[in-house]
């Protein structure tokens, strides 16, 4: 009989390999169910001409300039004229500082105003007369389906295997350590109820019919929460709590972006906030391991500059319709500057290159300007030397980099510790529990990805890595078809953090790059962080057209 | 929308950036997994971590190391553990040439596909047996008694190192604490002396004198220098130990004389010196199997001749390593052709498959002319017969020479002895050393005739 068990245990982490890699196909592959094909909207006609403009997108540029959604050929139009784009009330077209003006039926608009079918645009020497898609002429192809139907696994079953995912982690520790599978079984549990919880209130409370990009932050989750529940079970709830929160704030923001034009309003407001918790943070800091990033009242923690990852997308995405009529990013750039200024006080160095990487993303989609990028860039190589020659200390932390397994009871401890414990783990890994590396300091929040390859394996790491890949070529693949740029936008860059974090992480902790000490999205035990993860998270599910779109039949 | 669509490119290089680093870092992990993974950092593989490696075995299949109930397991003589402490290793690896440092790899079967803690079904630990045999080496322990010394003796015909015990040592099942650097009970106790240190050769620095004389002039052996007892060169005095007189080189070498090989050295000059030490393979370190041994030293670019002469009676910075030696020794018993001598037999697993044997693996350096290498066989033999008498090596028809190395003022010199036997069926040479000791024929010599007389009785 005790022959049997490594052989029951080797099967047990190969099966829970297969599954989550079968977890993370299925949600991905069914991210395409019930995606719009690329379709016309409706049609705008040239009077004279005849000629038929399809509207393919919710926002769209009119103008001369080649690379605007709907262009057309006539001297008398400003390069980019007007933006037409579709609200849940309708569509509307804006006059986006043309130099001769937008006419509707005759009269000249001012601002944002509803169009109706058959109405009469007027711009430059042309009149175009809008009509719906199946009134073209042309375009007979508009009675195939509206959507694809890849037949996915449902939501609800892909969830379903996760839990049986997580029971096959507990069967595991199980056979490792029988004594404590109580103990470990039962936050889990808790887990999961919370999970299938927050799937019902997404399905019937918000009528979503998707829930493909949930489940996989889920996935995420349960990985790394098996590993912790197997170091230290006292670790667990506060991290719990911290996913419950997530989940709230994440239907949240869904919520409160679902009309762009509302968010404009607060964007001030937001930034405003989101500055002063910074000074609160520079001023009542506590610092742990280093950097000033923590505050906390009572007996809770916080890290507030988390929370301002959030803020700062708000703060840096915007519509087409203001993308036209306010080219500046002078607000933006100094608010940047501000966040990124206090994390560099705070010492908080992995979080402040997060930042910079939201920047980038943020100012190149809104003003395509390939010099702001290059500038910034440069400021930022600038900056980095001159804190390195007044702060020299700070050159220690990068002193062995790409050589730390020559150092490994000096500075390259941790990462040395990292590679070897990876090694050790193979492709399947040592088993929940029974590595070393959980013993290292720090070890659940920044050397995440090193216990995972440890303990289950090298597959099941990359699968980590990859999970968060896929996030961002889903925003990637959504940024055309969003309802709006301001979803676009933010879904690009809220991915360009989770990937930027979680590259810093893990080649970080490997020793590719030097080692800054930042959480792996979803994995990493950090109340904060899974929060924000969550947060980050929101805009990407946003950007998805079926999320306000589609509803529950 | 479609400028937002082209312009979302910058996120693609950021995921393609990222997907670049998970390929680099699966590159990196696949290449280097044995270094990372049998690290002595890994807490894995300390204390029980052993307890899954294969065995190490002896030429006579004595076993050295083995595991057993999650325990490793040393033979069960303390002296043989003792004696082959360096040599196998112990468990917490602080012996970085011991074969359970270098051969984890092989002991374990590590691959980085099961990783460190495969199933049971799954392992694949493999055997390793030596080209060693640990009684002689037992011997040599005790021969060595509580000197700081190493004990070296090599089959020249085949390469297999019979004997390799380096003290002071210590019982594997009970490490030293050491709070003191300095204690001399374990000065240097994690080194392999054999392997990892070079010492002031003295005396026996003269042959390779003599050997550069032979390889580069015509009339070496006729030579003649006279010794006074001291010579004064650029104003300083190289001194002997008597005056010896009119010498030609044989005799010389048979009276290990100072002035003549400091007379020698500074004749055939700088340029020759160097390039003779080198092409003996000075200044390098030598790889047996996986072990990178201390380099010799020798490099008179920069002296005067005053510092030459003392170079070629083997002071100044001269160092010599007691591999290196047997290296050298190879060569001169064997026509000038030198086998690598080598310490690993065979690697098998556990069902007995063989995954690596030496004989497919020998290889060879011609270090001497076959002139020069019995020229020097011969004088060396000259030397025993005439010196010490054919009684410190019965019925071996050895050659061999002593050497007694000054090292610092307020410390005994280092006793050296090297040679071997002429005889066809013990084709063996040897190299003893004693550090802070006295005269290389009063404390090395009994060792050595030790070990030998026992290495050829057995045989
Ligand atoms: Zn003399």
């Amino acid at each position: 009989m005790t022959d049997l068990v490594p052989i029951i245990l080797f099967s047990l982490k190969v099966l829970t390999i297969i599954l989550a890699i079968l977890i993370v196909y299925f949600s991905f592959k069914s991210t395409k169910n019930f995606s719009r094909n690329r379709r016309t909207l409706i049609l705008l006609e040239d009077i004279n001409t005849k000629e038929e403009l399809p509207i393919l997108y919710w926002e769209n540029t009119v103008g001369r300039n080649k690379h605007c959604d709907i262009k057309i050929n006539d001297p008398a139009i400003s390069r980019e004229h007007a933006v037409i784009f579709r609200r849940k009330e309708g569509w509307f077209i804006t006059d986006t500082n043309s130099k001769y003006g937008v006419f509707l039926n005759g009269e000249k608009i001012n601002g944002k105003t509803k169009i109706f079918i058959n109405d009469i645009i007027t711009l430059g020497e042309t009149s175009l007369v809008l009509k719906t898609a199946d009134q073209s002429k042309e375009i007979s192809s508009n009675k195939e389906k509206l959507f694809k139907n890849v037949k996915p696994l449902r939501p609800g079953k892909i969830l379903f295997f996760i839990t049986l995912l997580n029971l096959l982690f507990i069967g595991e520790t199980f056979i490792i350590k029988p004594n404590s599978v109580i103990n470990v079984a039962f936050p889990i549990i808790i887990f999961l109820a919370t999970c299938w919880i927050f799937f019902f209130i997404s399905k019937y409370l918000f009528s979503r019919a998707t829930f493909e990009i949930e489940n996989l932050a889920i996935l995420l989750i349960s990985i790394g929460l098996n590993v912790i529940v197997n170091y230290k079970v006292e670790l667990i709830f506060s991290q719990l709590i911290s996913i419950a929160l997530g989940m709230i704030c994440f239907l949240f923001i869904i919520w409160f972006i679902k009309n762009p034009d509302n968010v404009k309003k607060f964007r001030l407001l937001i930034a405003i906030i989101a500055v002063i918790f910074f000074v609160i943070n520079l001023l009542f800091a506590k610092e742990i391991n280093g950097s000033r990033n923590w505050i906390s009242f009572g007996g809770l923690s916080l890290q507030p500059s988390e929370f301002i990852k959030i803020a700062f997308i708000f703060v840096g995405a915007s519509t087409l319709e203001d993308l036209q009529t306010t080219k500046n990013l002078t607000g933006f750039i100094l608010f940047s500057a501000i966040c990124i200024g206090a994390l560099f006080l705070m010492k908080d160095f992995g979080t402040a290159c997060v930042f910079f990487v939201g920047f980038l993303v943020i100012a190149f989609m809104r003003s395509g300007s390939i010099r702001t990028l290059i500038f910034s860039c440069a400021t930022a190589i600038l900056g980095s030397f001159l804190v390195l020659t007044f702060k020299p200390y700070i050159k220690d932390r990068f002193a062995v980099w790409g050589h730390a397994f020559e150092y490994p009871n000096a500075a390259g401890y941790q990462q040395a510790r990292v590679l070897s414990y990876c090694a050790s783990g193979g492709l399947f890994g040592v088993g929940l529990g029974n590595g070393y590396l959980q013993y290292i300091f720090a070890s659940m929040s920044d050397l995440m990805f090193g216990v995972i390859c440890e303990e289950l394996g090298f597959i099941m790491a990359m699968l980590v890595a990859l999970t968060i890949t896929g996030f961002a070529f889903f925003a990637r693949g959504q940024s055309i078809k969003s309802r709006s740029t301001f979803y676009s936008i933010s879904s690009c860059a809220a991915a360009a953090m989770l990937i930027f974090q979680a590259a810093l992480h893990i080649f970080g902790s490997t020793d590719i790059l030097p080692l800054t000490g930042v959480t792996l999205p979803f994995v990493s035990l950090g109340g904060s962080s899974m929060i924000s993860s969550f947060g980050l998270l929101a805009f990407i599910k946003a950007s998805d057209e079926r999320t306000y779109a589609i509803r529950r039949n | 929308m479609r400028e937002t669509r082209i312009r979302s490119i910058i996120l693609s290089f950021i995921i393609f950036g990222f997907l670049f680093g998970l390929g680099l870092l699966s590159f990196k992990l696949f290449v280097n997994s044995a270094t990372y993974a049998l690290s002595p950092i890994n807490r894995h593989l300390l204390g029980n971590g052993l307890s899954r490696a294969g065995d190490i075995l002896d030429r006579n299949n004595v076993v050295l190391a083995h595991s057993e109930d999650e325990k490793r397991l040393y033979n069960q003589d303390v002296n043989i553990r003792k004696a082959l402490l360096h040599t196998v290793g112990d468990n917490e690896s602080h012996i970085q040439t011991s074969i359970q440092s270098l051969y984890r790899n092989e002991l374990y079967g590590y691959n980085f596909i099961f990783g460190i803690d495969p199933p049971e079904f799954l392992k694949n630990s493999n055997n390793i047996k030596l080209t060693i045999d640990s009684n002689i080496c037992k011997i040599a322990l005790n021969a060595l008694g509580n000197n700081r010394g190493a004990v070296c003796v090599c089959n020249y015909k085949t390469g297999e190192i019979i004997c390799m015990v380096s003290t002071p040592t210590y019982d594997p099942y009970k490490p030293p604490v050491i709070t003191n650097d300095k204690d001399p009970n374990y000065e240097g106790v994690y080194l392999n002396r054999v392997l990892s240190c070079s010492f002031t050769p003295g005396s026996v620095f003269k042959v390779v004198t003599a050997a550069c004389a032979l390889e580069n002039e015509q009339d070496a052996e006729d030579r003649i220098y006279t010794c006074k007892k001291i010579m004064d060169v650029d104003n300083k005095k190289i001194t002997c130990m008597a005056a010896h007189g009119e010498k030609d080189l044989k005799n010389a070498l048979m009276r290990s004389c100072n002035i003549y090989f400091a007379s020698l050295a500074i004749d055939l000059g700088k340029d020759k010196m160097n390039s003779f030490t080198n092409s003996l393979l000075f200044n390098k370190r030598l790889q047996i199997d996986k072990i990178s041994t201390k380099e010799s030293n020798y490099n008179v670019t920069n002296s005067n001749n005053y510092e030459l002469g003392w170079s070629g009676v083997g002071q100044y910075t001269d160092l010599l390593n007691p591999m290196h030696s047997i290296v050298i020794l190879n060569a001169i018993a064997n026509s000038g052709e030198s086998i690598d001598p080598y310490l690993i037999k065979e690697i098998s697993e556990s069902d007995g498959t063989i995954k690596y044997h030496i004989d497919n693996n020998i290889n060879s350096h011609t270090l001497l002319t076959k002139s020069t290498a019995d020229k020097l066989k011969s004088m060396m033999r000259y030397n025993v017969q005439k010196n010490y008498g054919d009684s410190l090596f019965p019925g071996l028809n050895a050659f061999a020479k002593t050497g007694t190395g000054e090292t610092s003022e307020n410390k005994k010199p280092n006793a050296w002895i090297f040679g071997g036997s002429t005889n066809e069926n013990t084709p063996y040479s040897f190299c003893v050393v004693v550090e802070d000791s006295g005269f290389g024929i009063n404390v090395a010599g009994p060792i050595a005739s030790t070990v030998m007389k026992a290495l050829c009785k057995v045989k």
